[in-house]
């Protein structure tokens, strides 16, 4: 049985250094619709895409493609990988690089906030880069989450 | 009873989000969790479709 919160623990207790981003920081922030999925931002190297495999290990990711090729072993040149979209025992759990409309992961880093969660400092895109990502996917389910984000924005400076 | 499909891709509804205000964090990602597993069997059962709330 898939378990977010679960996940969300397996990649806080690694160290491993990402920020939350996505439907599950927009729900860390207040907003009320369901994400089937987690999102991170992370550098993307050869040393953090191994240091992925072993934390995820015990867990069967695979490439969410419809062959669903081992994480274990693919890519096998990580040398050039922007992004990775896995399937997990723990659920859905996708790895970008950068955010769209607002930067790689040290713009995202710079401006995230700390947040304790389950007993760990937790890096959680800023409320404000949150805005703009979702301004400038701009999808169905953007504008839905939008209309929330920018009434707890609104609650946040009052 | 006969099992049907619904909508629910909602309007926003402030009060979905103020009711989260008064929630830490850690409390709106425990609550979430509920709301997703409970989505995820009622859409097996094809009693709805994602997403929904999760207050």
């Amino acid at each position: 049985m898939t378990d977010l919160t679960q996940l969300l623990k397996v990649l806080l207790q690694s160290e491993l250094p990402f920020v939350l981003i996505g439907g599950y920081a927009g729900i860390s922030y207040g907003t009320s619709h369901v994400t089937q999925d987690i999102d991170i931002c992370m550098q993307l190297t050869p040393a953090t895409i191994d240091q992925l495999r072993h934390i995820l290990e015990q867990y069967r990711p695979v490439i969410r493609t419809p062959q669903r090729l081992s994480f274990a072993t693919n890519p096998g040149d990580t040398s050039q990988v922007k992004n990775l979209y896995l399937s997990t025992t723990l659920g859905p759990l996708d790895i970008l690089s950068e955010v769209i409309g607002v930067g790689d992961f040290d713009t995202v880093r710079k401006n995230a906030k700390k947040i304790l969660l389950f007993g760990f400092q937790c890096f959680v895109i800023s409320l404000d880069d949150l805005i703009k990502t979702k301004k400038t996917l701009n999808r169905p389910k953007d504008q839905l989450v939008l209309h929330e984000l920018e009434h707890i924005r609104a609650e946040r400076s009052t | 009873m006969t099992k049907s499909k619904s909508t629910t891709i909602r309007d926003y509804d402030p009060t979905l989000v103020q009711d989260n205000l008064k929630k830490t964090p850690e409390e709106r990602l425990i609550a979430h969790e509920r709301a997703r597993v409970l989505a995820e069997e009622l859409a097996k059962q094809q009693w709805i479709d994602l997403p929904i709330s999760s207050t």
